[in-house]
């Protein structure tokens, strides 16, 4: 019996080590990622446009720039029709890879959009 | 593709418009000599239509998600001829490589 | 400082703008220089080739070494990552030495050159117009406040230390864009495009990559590997599965 319960237990642990195996393919996971980032750096320009026109200045741009990236998130969620384990191996991929890359050109478009639409 | 980039065109057209605007309302102000302090309405909505304009352009242009699974459609795992594991040059048609030479050049 | 400053509109539409547009329209321009500028008869070489498929080989076995028997894994291997002969072994002393190929293929030199020079002749050419005609204004304003610490690098040539630090010269906004542009370009240019400055400062000071050490990578990942063959469980997952599709 002991026996037994102790095939059963180490079936469960290799069948575990069975589902783990990395199967999927890397190429259509790197188009994934680039349209991913892709959408996120213009999202971040288009973002930083509209903050420097609405006049944001100090810390309420950076949370303008932070609201867009979840909006971005969820559509690209949106755009995997919500099974985002047909298209990436984890949730971080599309949650919270990119999120910090935009910030530069966000900054450099917010700069300049405000300084075009205010400070003159 | 084509559809996406319009109204990507059209959103960035929009938000400088907008931006225009801005600034032809401040140097209103400017000469009223009052305080800014927000960008008028139509402004607003004029942001909004090309902030989701411009969304929805970003998510469609830069192409579709392939599926990572290997046992969809679109992707088998069996595509043999684009394996480089599974090319064999080691066989016996290797002596009639002259004649495929010869196939190849007709 | 509390007060603001008033700037000309002039400089807004003679200064700002016009910096940024060339700036794009420089890198845009730079893109295609370089792009026309890479000799495009590259053979590649033989040796390198081969490097690259024992990679690729090495990492298809270690992807799906769980699918074949310990055995066959095992000779795997020993084929790849033996001491003596191994295919990714690479015995010490004869790693390539890049410089010495560099001396040797002057094709590589050349090539080398060419890059640097489409992208420091560009800059230099850039920053000199700027300076000549731009230098002493102040330009810009960064919507967020910044620390003293900044003086020096947003402000550069102008010598105000009344002025409030989030206030930007023209030459500043050069190199703000110089940096801050990247985004842009990979957009309208596609892919990871030339102009990626500091991706390629970063190849100078390694002076070009080395193969061998990928090698060496591969093997240990190779080496570490846990090898737990998957087929004699595949009947029961099989069954598994099947049941959950009944139920």
């Amino acid at each position: 019996m002991a026996g037994h319960n102790d095939s059963s237990v180490s079936e469960k642990k290799s069948s575990q080590a069975v589902d783990d195996l990395p199967t999927f393919s890397a190429e259509n996971m790197q188009n994934n990622m680039k349209v991913i980032y892709y959408s996120r750096t213009f999202l971040s320009i288009i973002g930083g446009v509209i903050a420097g026109i609405l006049g944001f200045t100090g810390f309420a741009g950076f949370i303008f720039y932070f609201l867009i990236m979840a909006i971005t998130s969820v559509g690209l969620m949106a755009k995997a029709k919500f099974s985002v384990h047909s298209y990436f191996d984890s949730w971080n991929r599309i949650i919270l890879d990119g999120f910090l890359g935009g910030l530069l050109s966000f900054v450099l478009f917010w700069t300049f959009a405000y300084d075009i639409v205010h400070i003159f | 593709m084509g559809l996406g980039f319009v109204v990507g065109v059209v959103g960035v057209v929009i938000l400088s418009h907008a931006a225009y605007s801005t600034i032809q309302y401040r140097s209103l102000l400017k000469i009223m000599e009052e305080e800014f302090s927000g960008p008028p309405m139509n402004v607003v909505v004029e942001l909004l239509l090309g902030l989701v304009l411009c969304m929805w352009a970003a998510l469609t242009v830069p192409g579709n998600f392939l599926s990572i699974k290997p046992d969809t459609d679109e992707n088998r795992m069996v595509s043999l001829p684009g394996n480089l594991d599974f090319m064999i040059f080691n066989h016996r048609g290797k002596v009639f490589s002259s004649e495929m030479d010869m196939k190849l050049k007709i | 400082m509390a007060e603001d400053l008033v700037l000309d509109t002039a400089i807004r539409d003679w200064v700002l703008i016009p910096l940024s547009v060339v700036m794009v329209l420089i890198g845009i321009l730079r893109y295609f220089v370089s792009k026309l500028m890479r000799s495009t008869s590259q053979v590649p070489d033989l040796k390198i080739v081969k490097e690259g498929q024992v990679i690729v080989r090495a990492r298809n076995l270690r992807s799906a070494a769980n699918f074949i028997p310990p055995k066959s894994f095992r000779a795997r291997r020993v084929y790849f990552s033996n001491e003596e002969n191994g295919l990714l072994h690479v015995p010490k002393g004869q790693a390539p030495n890049p410089q010495a190929q560099m001396f040797s293929d002057p094709n590589m030199a050349m090539d080398m050159m060419k890059k640097n020079l489409s992208m420091i002749i560009p800059q230099t050419l850039t920053f000199a117009w700027v300076n000549f005609f731009f230098s002493g204004f102040v330009a810009a304003k960064i919507p967020f406040p910044l620390t003293q610490r900044f003086r020096s690098m947003l402000q550069n040539g102008i010598d105000l230390s009344t002025v409030d630090v989030s206030y930007v010269s023209s030459r500043s906004w050069y190199f703000l864009n110089l940096f801050g542009l990247r985004g842009l370009f990979s957009l309208i240019l596609g892919e990871e495009n030339a102009t990626d400055d500091t991706q390629r400062m970063m190849q100078m000071s390694g002076f070009g990559f080395d193969p061998t050490k990928n090698l060496g990578a591969e093997k240990d990942s190779l080496d570490i590997i846990q090898h737990d063959w998957a087929l004699p469980k595949f009947e029961q997952r099989a069954e598994k599965v099947l049941r959950n599709l009944i139920r």
